[in-house]
């Protein structure tokens, strides 16, 4: 499995703008709270294989997001 | 991830979207982020004098200036407008003045402006780029 490729948050604008899916693992309610436009609620803590195919194209790009520490 | 071809890490997840002045959706949102309070600032760049500066007109709040990519290199007291014209602001302005970053939230900075006695506050993305100036009497908290 390769790791994710770390991106800044300009980069990730210009990923998002090209048709790129966003990912916030954070939990629900915060989610709830505050998201970035677009942005997919797929909580670390309930995460898995089936979660993700329902939700994500594997084929796009993603941009995963938590908070601010990872 | 999960068997994904191309996936990104966002470094400094949300809060690296919020600091660059991007907006967010949800329940709380921008509702209550400076961002929303932002006004257009007038602003010289870093090789300008205080002619340039006396150009913009009416200076109640201090000036930006600017180097490349809009980065703020510091700003020009409106006081500088007695100096000789001839000026550079390189030698007139304050090289650190105060900034604040687009995604903190608007009580928090009512309050501290107000606590400084400051009338207003240069608002920039982390990375230092200018993105306006907050004034406090338009903070209406």
């Amino acid at each position: 499995m390769s790791v994710p490729k770390r991106i800044d948050a300009l980069q990730a604008h210009a990923l998002l703008a090209r048709g790129a899916q966003l990912v916030d693992v954070l939990p629900r309610s915060i989610y709830d709270q505050e998201h970035l436009p677009g942005a997919i609620s797929l909580p670390l803590e309930t995460l898995d294989r089936l979660a993700a195919e329902k939700a994500l194209d594997p084929q796009k790009t993603t941009v995963v997001y938590c908070f601010d520490q990872h | 991830m999960l068997g994904h071809v191309d996936v990104r890490d966002l470094i400094g997840g949300r809060a690296a979207w919020t600091t660059n002045g991007m907006p967010t959706d949800g329940q709380v949102g921008d509702a209550r982020r400076i961002a929303q309070f932002v006004q257009r600032a007038r602003s010289v760049s870093i090789d300008a004098t205080i002619a340039d500066v006396i150009a913009l007109g009416d200076l109640r709040y201090a000036i930006p200036v600017l180097g490349p990519d809009d980065v703020v290199l510091g700003a020009v007291q409106p006081a500088a407008r007695a100096l000789p014209d001839t000026t550079p602001v390189e030698k007139a302005m304050n090289p650190a003045p105060g900034t604040i970053r687009p995604d903190v939230r608007v009580d928090d900075v009512a309050e501290q402006l107000r606590t400084d006695n400051l009338d207003h506050v240069l608002v920039t993305t982390v990375s230092g780029v200018l993105v306006g100036i907050v004034v406090t009497d338009e903070l209406h908290v």
